[in-house]
């Protein structure tokens, strides 16, 4: 059974005023049919990038220099445009990062959900109409509501709208681009929990960007977690229980835990790399409490901690003591002080 | 709708008022030029006591208040008067002059808007293209080039050396007179030619730079992502893109046409078109004052018309724009 995204080994550059920027330096993953998988890191890690890249919509200084992205087994970052164009949203649809700005001003919804059909199959006019009625229904809109502008929804509801949007064809796979940046926290709620029901209801692959690990931990099957345009730590639900790359450990303490309220929230001090020149070895070494001289040397490969569990880090056998020790605030700040 | 309807009427009395504005003014000016009616239009043989019943006849004699209030009213009712030279009240002159212009700038304006249109929008699209930079130099290039320097060199080559297209006027004598007889007859086409030619090369200009512009904003928007991920033809996403640069357009057209009597005067001259531009100027030359006055304020309210409409516009082109 092939999956149905295969990310391998993927590496895309953008052309900057700069040099060449590695956004995304040798990425792989997979996702089977009916996984939910969450991409997570901070901003400018690449994870958007690689989102655009499965679309096909990198802007136009952006290039995919080496590697492979395989939907259900074809290599789509080298078929012919005109072909690729029509398994877009068919095939694998977005709930876009922008909902605020996703659609265009001057046209109605419904007319831009239908241009989405029409660009794809030949349906009739009341088939389309039922179809975006039926999805409307299903994302909790009103159907009054379809012949509306969209500056005339609030930020949710234009947020149903796309994921109604995205649904309209029914696509094998679904990538959500960070789909709650700019709602409030109890719409954000709203919306994931309403993405997750579809997923688990309509049996979608789902492939989930966010910078928000409490995000992915709940709602996601599997998770990549990517730093600095490369996936350090790789799996199931363990990535959470038991992370092995320091990376992971820190992105945990800096987000809130409800069920231990008197946990300190740590950040990580520092700031990413460069990508247009990113350090010899770790690329996480210089913000790293852990990290030792053999860090910024040698870049650690990513290898299997256990079945379906993967992390790029030189001292793996030591990831129960860095999980007790970056439980202190102290060993961090320390490490921005260093850096 | 509501909301709609209230605009309207508050722009209807803003344009009433703008109007009054203007007529005043006029009334000002007017009264300010030199030389009176009588010494222009009445013999100098007439005596001393012709002129004053000629005077009292046409009520100079009059108190200014009621002269103007007098004016007012027959300038909304369109009544202008005698012209002092030709046989025919004013108000038949200006709707032939009227009518003659229009013939000109409609078809020029409508080949400059939706030509300038597409070809901004594609340089636009374009940007960093050889198509985009040689648009943007044409255009800087034909929008300071000076349309009485380019009618009259146009006319040296089209008409004068190569003998292709006639030198001026806007049907051969004895051709085709009345509206629609002119429409379709071939050889007021023949004439619009070289007129024509001039006032789209810098009518054009604006379209393009400002739809050039527009859509370099427009193309940094995150919808246009989202068209590309639906799938959509690339035409398809470049109508998108259109349709929002064309927003600033509508504002423009209201300017342009504002502006456009300016050249037009000098555009009649040169081609010996008799239209309302030539019209002022021949009547201001005469000191024939009714037919200047008529020009003018004729010239006015087709402008403010014209800025009138693409307020109502905006509205039915932008669906955000609401009138609450």
């Amino acid at each position: 059974m092939v999956s149905v995204l295969e990310v391998v080994d993927l590496h895309i550059r953008y052309g900057t005023g700069a040099g060449e920027a590695r956004a995304v330096d040798g990425v792989s993953f997979s996702i089977e049919a009916g996984e939910y998988l969450g991409l997570v890191g901070e901003s400018g890690c690449g994870k958007s990038t690689i989102a655009k890249a499965v679309l096909g919509i990198l802007p136009p200084n952006g290039r995919v220099a080496a590697g492979e992205i395989r939907f259900q087994g074809r290599d789509i970052v080298r078929l012919p445009p005109a072909e690729f164009r029509q398994m877009r949203w068919r095939d694998i649809a977005l709930v876009p990062q922008s909902a605020m700005n996703g659609f265009d001003p001057v046209y109605t919804v419904e007319q831009q959900i239908e241009e989405a059909i029409v660009a794809h199959v030949s349906w009739p006019a009341a088939e389309r109409r039922k179809r975006i009625e039926e999805l409307f229904a299903m994302v909790g809109l009103e159907r009054q509501r379809l012949s509306d502008y969209p500056h005339q929804f609030s930020g949710g509801m234009r947020q149903r709208a796309m994921i109604a949007m995205a649904m309209v064809l029914d696509p094998t796979l679904v990538v959500a681009d960070e789909p709650t940046t700019g709602l409030d926290v109890i719409v954000q709620d709203q919306i994931l929990q309403r993405i997750k029901a579809i997923q688990e209801q309509l049996q979608k692959t789902m492939l989930l960007i966010t910078h928000d690990m409490a995000v992915v931990a709940e709602n996601c099957d599997k998770i990549a977690v990517m730093y600095a345009g490369r996936v350090v730590e790789y799996g199931g639900k363990e990535v959470f229980r038991t992370p092995h790359h320091p990376y992971t450990l820190g992105l945990c303490n800096a987000f809130p835990d409800l069920d231990d309220r008197e946990r300190e929230l740590i950040s990580i001090p520092g700031a990413p790399p460069s990508l247009v020149d990113p350090p010899r070895g770790c690329r996480f070494a210089p913000r790293c409490p852990f990290a030792t001289p053999h860090c910024s040397d040698v870049d650690p490969p990513l290898v299997e901690v256990a079945p379906g569990h993967s992390a790029a880090c030189h001292y793996l056998d030591r990831a129960a003591e860095f999980r007790r020790m970056s439980e202190d605030p102290e060993i961090w700040r320390r490490a921005g002080e260093a850096a | 709708m509501q909301g709609f309807r209230r605009y309207v009427i508050r722009r209807l009395m803003l344009l009433v008022f703008v109007i009054w504005c203007i007529l005043t003014i006029m009334f000002g000016l007017f009264q300010l030029l030199p030389g009176d009616p009588t010494s222009i239009f009445i013999d100098s043989n007439f005596s001393p006591d012709m002129i004053e019943r000629q005077k009292e006849l046409w009520g100079l004699n009059d108190p200014i208040w009621l002269q103007y209030l007098r004016y007012i009213r027959n300038m909304a009712l369109f009544d202008f008067g005698q012209s002092f030279f030709q046989i025919a009240p004013v108000s038949e002159i200006m709707a032939d002059k009227v009518k003659n212009t229009a013939l000109m700038i409609v078809p020029a304006l409508v080949i400059s808007i939706v030509l300038g249109t597409v070809i901004g929008a594609i340089a636009g699209w374009r940007r960093g293209s050889k198509f985009e930079q040689s648009t943007v130099a044409t255009s800087l290039f034909l929008h300071s080039a000076p349309s009485f320097f380019v009618g009259i060199l146009v006319l040296m080559v089209f008409s004068y050396q190569l003998r292709w297209l006639p030198p001026g006027g806007m049907v051969s004598l004895g051709g085709p007179d009345g509206f629609w007889e002119m429409i379709v007859a071939r050889d007021y086409w023949v004439h619009l030619i070289l007129p024509g030619l001039v006032l789209v090369s810098r009518e054009i200009t604006g379209p393009i730079l400002l739809l050039r512009s527009s859509m370099l904003e427009v193309k940094g928007s995150d919808f246009l992502d989202i068209l590309r991920a639906k799938g959509l033809p690339e035409r398809q996403i470049v109508t998108h893109a259109t349709r929002n640069a064309l927003l600033p357009l509508v504002t423009y057209i209201a300017v342009m046409t504002g502006l456009l009597f300016q050249g037009q005067v000098l555009l009649e001259i040169i081609f010996a078109w008799p239209g309302i531009g030539r019209e002022l100027v021949q009547a201001l030359n005469d000191l024939d004052y009714p037919v200047a006055q008529a020009a003018l304020y004729v010239m006015a309210l087709v402008t403010l018309a014209l800025n009138f409409i693409a307020d109502l516009l905006y509205g039915v082109i932008d669906p955000r724009v609401t009138y609450e």
